[in-house]
């Protein structure tokens, strides 16, 4: 950070949830997330149809995702992962944004929340566009939440579950 | 108008195929679904299982009882596959059964099956609405067998694929599969319901590719010139993320009368609930002995959208050319509508015209598709 004292203060400001009084700053865009099964043709791709997807308050980066809002395609498939895994109960994400930048990235550590399991984890952001735009991509291991992998008469989902974004403020 | 009615009844006497769309849903393969890598035919217990979700009924499919029973223990697996169609052409109206198979596979340890397909065709005679016998093209009987396919599964390592061996009579893989079989693309390229040849068949199942490439020899079934020996290959990757398949199909084949050399190329796009399809063959035949060669070029391009998971419309444009000696034109364009009633219930109803010359063809196809398991 201290090798970039221009992009940190800009970010800090832009950032800073008491330069604009603590107020909630919403962000929406696209969330998606893949996931490969025993069958090697066969993935599953999914996004989350919500706005906002994230908001920033207090320094803290808090993503709330209604389990409805989820959507891969197939009406079975979305109730499986609704019911299953998120068993009905919103996602939850949250972490201080307190991460050391490196250029335009960080890396967040906070907890996540999926159904009834909650873990923390781990997930590198790259900021742009002066800080409007906050974009990563990482791997979630259903395993290390403690998750079941859904699987349906003979196809299961991988544990890797690849989760990308695209958020922007709003 | 007999030769319109022979078009039809040749070419919608149908395989049920995967549907191709299902790519915009993540199925790159139709192994999930199907059992078999060429798509169509049976279906696996999570090929139910999706058939009942995208259906208007939608829910869970499990397996009745008796059907439990009779798989033992899911190494043996039924299927019917019926057909009922009414025809609405200018020289009047047919309701007619058109179809009637029965599908079964038994699985012989982890990496070994066999599947067979016996099916019974209409009576051409009374398709045509006439007493006396028609002769049957390409020696079709009324029961024959679409399929006798041995397969053997090679493990490969976890992410890289799976090879599949595949021995006996099934139809040729190349180019789009489609249930429309008056498709130019198909009906112009000898795909009829009696075109199912001997085949040694090589597979790979990629995550992001599969190949197919296949010896195949005379069936049988055919009349003594359409006996036809050949090679083939079809290739697809996904490209452009998840929701885009490139596809490339050669095939060579010799009869007593004829060569052909058959290359080709399709894309498929799944785009939400809209799903985009095209494919383009060029055949050259060479008449044996030395004699002339011709070209042929079929083209399909297709929109289908789905309003609802079981619910679809699709427009379709079809172009065909035939060199000379043969020259002939045709143009045409069709459009459909299917619903997934249940997994074992669909409708399908299809308007086609197409031009060639000056002579102008139509019909009207409703179906109530039956799949029994």
């Amino acid at each position: 950070m201290k090798k970039f004292p221009l992009v940190s203060a800009l970010i800090s400001c832009l950032f800073s949830p008491l330069a604009l009084g603590a107020a909630q700053i919403p962000y929406g865009g696209e969330l998606s997330f893949s996931v490969r099964t025993n069958l090697a043709a066969i993935s599953f791709e999914g996004q989350v149809g919500q706005s906002p997807l994230a908001s920033l308050e207090d320094q803290k980066v808090r993503l709330s995702l209604s389990p409805e809002n989820f959507q891969t395609g197939m009406g079975l498939r979305d109730d499986h992962l609704r019911e299953q895994i998120l068993k009905s109960t919103p996602l939850l994400f949250e972490a201080p944004f307190d991460c050391e930048m490196t250029a335009s990235s960080c890396t967040l550590k906070g907890e996540l929340k999926i159904g009834d399991k909650t873990s923390a984890v781990e997930v590198p952001i790259t900021l742009a566009e002066q800080g409007q735009r906050v974009q990563g991509e990482f791997n979630l291991s259903l395993k290390e939440m403690g998750l079941e992998a859904p699987s349906y008469m003979g196809v299961t989902v991988k544990d890797r579950v690849v989760v990308r974004f695209d958020l922007r403020r709003q | 108008m007999k030769l319109a009615l022979a078009l039809i009844f040749l070419s919608f006497s149908p395989l049920l195929f995967a549907h191709e769309s299902m790519v915009g849903k993540g199925y790159f393969s139709c192994l999930a679904c199907h059992q078999s890598s060429t798509g169509g035919g049976l279906l696996t217990q999570y090929g139910r299982g999706i058939a009942r979700a995208t259906s208007l009924r939608g829910g869970e499919y499990r397996p009745g009882t008796l059907g439990k029973a009779l798989s033992l223990d899911g190494k043996l697996t039924h299927q019917v596959q019926a057909r009922l169609a009414q025809l609405d052409q200018k020289r009047g109206d047919r309701f007619f059964p058109m179809q009637a198979d029965y599908l079964a596979a038994v699985q012989v340890g982890d990496s070994q099956a066999v599947r067979v397909t016996v099916a019974r065709a209409p009576e051409r005679a009374k398709l045509l609405g006439r007493n006396e016998t028609v002769e049957e093209v390409g020696g079709l009987s009324q029961f024959f067998v679409r399929q006798l396919l041995w397969e053997k599964r090679l493990e490969g390592e976890e992410d890289e694929g799976n090879w599949l061996i595949h021995f006996g009579r099934d139809h040729l893989a190349y180019s789009l599969n489609t249930d429309d079989h008056t498709a130019f693309i198909k009906a112009e390229n000898r795909f009829t319901p009696t075109d199912f040849p001997t085949q040694l068949r090589f597979i790979f199942e990629g995550e992001k590719a599969r190949h197919f490439f296949t010896g195949f020899g005379p069936s049988g079934q055919e009349v003594d010139s359409n006996r036809e020996w050949g090679v083939g290959t079809k290739s697809e990757w996904l490209v452009l993320g998840d929701w885009a398949v490139a596809g490339v199909s050669t095939l060579y084949g010799k009869t007593p009368r004829l060569s052909r050399l058959l290359t080709g190329a399709h894309v498929k796009l799944g785009l939400g609930p809209l799903f985009l399809s095209g494919a383009l063959d060029h055949t050259l035949r060479t008449l044996a002995g030395g004699g002339d060669s011709f070209g042929q070029f079929t083209a399909l391009a297709r929109a289908e959208v789905f309003l609802r998971e079981w619910l679809s419309f699709s427009a379709t444009k079809e172009w065909m050319s035939l060199d000379q000696p043969f020259e002939r034109r045709r143009e045409g364009h069709s459009f459909g509508a299917r619903a997934r009633v249940s997994e074992s219930l669909a409708l399908q109803a299809d308007y086609k015209e197409w031009l060639e010359g000056t002579r102008e063809h139509e019909f009207i196809l409703g179906q109530l598709i039956f799949n029994l398991f």
